[in-house]
């Protein structure tokens, strides 16, 4: 007894294949291509062409007195004089049956019109019926999973791909060598995900996304005629994407439920959003970090509604993002190695802040991009050695960095970087940037390392956002008028310039006496505008004690908390520098106290 | 199993061979497109061979592409139908008639182009446009072979606005060119512009030799503003717009070598 559902299935796949030959059939057949009819000449061309030299080019031959005045109403003796006067008597005049057989066989070499140029006409019909083959035997497969084999990860993953790809039109489309490769890394990665396999429809929505999305940026590249490079692409990345994907499905299993139907296109839109953000920027994505950069933008995607219903947001974000991480002109601080990573972050920082960094409505403003091209075009500031501040910073540090200014940014991101036409050097993100590296001075080295720039960075931004207006002159460009820039200088050129015969000044040293002081800088600014040396008066007199009449004292574990309170002190007018006899005795009280 | 197997595939292969028995009309139709190549044949080599009559093979072709059994047909067919039947009711002398199949045409390549744009940048729609202009080129031929070059100087003025006529369908097929038209279609316009530019200049050269300066200027004048918004900006006179249409062929394409051969014939 056969089964009723094989038969209904069979006269509904005999129908598909025979419509699809149909339409074939009727599409070759509009396009088929056709000869056209030459049409008529009503006379020689040699006779028109005689005929204008002596009417319009030469008529001065036809008048009274020309050479040819009395030949005038004589056609075929004009025509005659015409050829000899061009020159072309010799080599014409061929007999007419030589012409008319030389016709003939010019005749006979005329091709038929095509329709459409090659690129825009219909598919070779045995691929387009292959296509519908092809779909035929998805359903098939979908509907009887047990023609695919023994119960295995592989029959589940396989029937999970074409249970997915249902909804994908590949009939007509260039994809099926990538489709083909996706099954291959499907099969290859998704076994260590055990819980995805066990459940089918999960497993299904999200291989339908993966191969959904690829299906529609091929569409998409096709009608650009980027299909080519796509292709490519795809062959290298669509592993990563399946990875990604199932990474970010197995980590928040909870986040992805097919029951309201719409997981499916959620993660369909959210991959073809990376996929058109990266795009033209791939070569700076390693298969890693695109990896990370897909389960991270469907995480994100996943927990914020803004994202779920402005669907071009994450694409803004990526895209901007990728751009600045791209300018050639900062290479040495976003490298393929380092890209991926700060993307990553960025997703990471979004998902995190969604609410103060995505507004519906204002795709301009992209913080988080700004913030990066504000943090790339401060750190790449020339010194007078040649160098600058980015060469100290390593690739982690880089994207440590990015995650303390992103992390800043996300939490003020007017205040740091003001309004979407802002221009980037004169935002206080850059500006603080800027003077920290500015402050450093043409040999950083001296003082600090890749580690300590990333702290003082931090310790700056923190402390700027506390009293922005009074550090910073968002009047210039230069970094050199912030007050914040004067402060850390007075720090760097003291310690720079310190007679250090007990070596107390480490670069850990210099680091921590920055967090200490900006802060109680930044609170007591009164006096410096009638005494602006104090920081750097404080600090020489602290290293002078802690050199000579408290050697015995002082050491690397007080002498950064001394200098603060002391400044305190000072700022607070409660101590002279000048008199040091009361400074060694505040200075002492410190240091009990301690 | 087996048996299962061999039923399922029984049953596709009928609901298929039912379910394609739709295209019974497109393969008929495809009889009447080689029918119309035939003919085309047959007149392309009608000069070197004179007993052919590829008028009434046009006949036959357009007779059986009539209005209902071209509404009979695949609604993509239809563009290519109306082409066919304009085309050989041009060739079979049914001018009239053959416009109104070109206008036809167009209508259902607009109606269409929504669906399908690339459409109007294709073959038929191209030669859809040209028709109304070859038309105007063959009727004109028609009064210059009854008439004689005797009656061109009475009547230039009457020739001259339709090759106008000629000339403006040409250019307005012209514009319609873009990246889905073949070349071999912009080939066929090159000859076919070359040739009804031709035309016009042999019975510009009907007229008196001392009354033919100012007609040949008024020719070069319309010639240049109209070719130069259908992409020759370097055709400045009527002669020129010839060199730069042959120009614009292959040396080795056979409508180059026809251009030739035909500067070859003496009268």
């Amino acid at each position: 007894m056969i089964d009723p559902n094989l038969v209904l299935f069979a006269v509904e796949a005999g129908v598909r294949l025979g419509r699809k030959i149909n339409e074939v059939l009727v599409d070759e057949t509009a396009q088929r291509p056709l000869l056209m009819p030459l049409g008529d000449l009503f006379g020689s061309v040699t006779e028109a062409e005689a005929m204008r030299f002596f009417s319009v080019d030469q008529p001065e031959l036809i008048k009274p007195g020309g050479p040819c005045h009395a030949i005038k109403t004589d056609r075929p003796k004009l025509i005659l004089f015409y050829r000899a006067m061009r020159g072309v008597e010799a080599q014409v005049v061929a007999p007419s049956t030589d012409l008319n057989a030389r016709r003939k066989e010019i005749v006979g070499q005329l091709s038929a019109m095509d329709q459409f140029d090659h690129e825009f006409q219909a598919k070779h019909p045995a691929r387009r019926i292959f296509g519908t083959v092809v779909e035929i035997g998805v359903d098939y497969f979908a509907a009887h999973p047990e023609a695919l084999g023994r119960d295995s990860t592989a029959r589940k993953i396989i029937h999970a791909f074409v249970a997915g790809l249902q909804d994908t039109d590949f009939a007509e489309g260039a994809g099926r060598q990538i489709l083909g490769d996706l099954l291959g890394s499907a099969l290859r990665t998704l076994g260590e995900h055990a819980a995805l396999i066990d459940d089918d429809r999960r497993l299904t929505v999200m291989l339908g996304a993966v191969t959904g999305a690829v299906a529609e940026d091929l569409r998409l590249a096709i009608q650009e005629e980027d299909e080519v490079a796509r292709h490519q692409l795809f062959r290298r990345i669509g592993t990563s994407l399946l990875r990604g994907t199932a990474e970010a499905f197995a980590g928040e299993i909870a986040l992805f439920m097919p029951e309201d139907g719409s997981a499916r296109e959620l993660v369909q839109d959210t991959l073809s959003q990376v996929l058109q953000g990266i795009k033209g920027k791939e070569d700076i994505f390693t298969n890693e970090t695109l990896e990370l950069i897909v389960k991270s933008a469907l995480r994100a995607t996943a927990e914020n509604t803004t994202l779920l219903t402005d669907k071009k947001s994450l694409k803004g974000l990526i895209q901007r993002t990728t751009t600045v991480l791209a300018d050639r002109q900062w290479d040495k601080l976003f490298s393929a190695a380092t890209a991926g990573a700060v993307l990553y972050e960025v997703l990471e920082v979004t998902r995190e802040n969604i609410e103060t960094l995505l507004k519906p409505g204002r795709p301009e403003e992209q913080f988080l991009a700004q913030a990066l091209a504000a943090m790339a075009g401060s750190l790449s500031a020339r010194l007078a050695g040649g160098g600058s501040i980015q060469d100290l910073l390593s690739r982690r540090q880089v994207v440590e960095l990015a995650r303390v200014v992103l992390n800043e940014t996300a939490r003020n991101p007017e205040l740091l970087l003001g309004s979407a036409d802002t221009d980037p050097k004169k935002t206080v993100l850059a500006q603080v940037i800027a003077s920290v590296a500015k402050a450093l001075g043409d040999e950083p080295t001296l003082l600090t390392n890749g580690e300590g720039v990333l702290q003082l960075t931090r310790v700056a931004l923190q402390v700027t956002l506390r009293n922005v207006d009074q550090l910073i002159d968002a009047d210039t460009l230069s970094p050199a008028s912030n007050l914040l820039f004067r402060i850390l200088q007075q720090i760097v050129v003291t310690l720079n310039a310190a007679e250090d015969p007990r070596q107390l000044i480490s670069r850990s040293i210099v680091q921590e006496i920055v967090e200490r002081v900006l802060p109680v800088v930044s609170a007591n600014l009164e006096m410096l505008e009638a005494k602006p040396k104090l920081v750097a008066e404080t600090i020489a007199a602290a290293i002078e004690l802690a050199g000579g009449a408290l050697s015995n004292r002082i050491n690397g574990a007080n002498l950064v908390g001394l200098i603060e309170r002391l400044l305190t002190l000072v700022l607070w007018d409660e101590l002279d520098l000048d008199d040091s006899q009361k400074l060694k005795e505040a200075a002492l009280l410190v240091l009990r106290a301690a | 199993m087996k048996t299962t197997t061999r039923s399922l595939t029984w049953y596709i292969l009928l609901a298929t061979v039912l379910a394609a028995a739709a295209g019974c009309s497109t393969l008929q139709y495809r009889t009447v497109q080689d029918r119309f190549e035939t003919a085309v044949r047959s007149d392309n080599e009608r000069p070197t061979m004179p007993f052919t009559d590829a008028a009434m093979q046009y006949q036959a072709v357009a007779g059986e592409l009539t209005p209902d059994y071209i509404a009979g047909l695949d609604e993509k067919l239809r563009p290519n139908a109306w082409t066919i039947r304009a085309v050989s009711q041009w060739r079979a002398g049914e001018f009239t008639a053959a416009i109104t199949s070109a206008l036809e045409g167009q209508a259902e390549v607009t109606r269409q182009s929504a669906q399908s744009p690339h459409l109007v940048h294709g073959r038929d729609s191209i030669i859809l446009t040209m028709l109304p202009g070859l038309i105007e080129d063959s009727r004109l031929r028609h009064r210059f072979m009854e008439s004689g070059a005797a009656d061109v100087p009475a009547y230039y003025d009457d020739y001259a606005a339709k090759f106008r006529t000629a000339v403006r369908a040409l250019a307005e097929a012209r514009e319609k060119a873009a990246a889905p038209t073949p070349p071999e279609v912009m080939a066929y316009w090159n000859y076919q512009c070359w040739r009804v530019l031709q035309n016009w200049g042999l019975v510009l050269s009907h007229l008196p030799l001392a009354d033919a300066a100012e007609p040949n200027q008024e020719a070069d004048a319309f010639v240049k503003t109209a070719l130069a918004n259908a992409g020759l900006p370097e055709a400045t006179t009527l002669p020129s717009a010839m060199t730069a249409l042959e120009n614009a062929l292959p040396t080795d394409h056979p409508y180059h070598q026809l251009i030739e051969l035909e500067r070859q014939r003496q009268r």
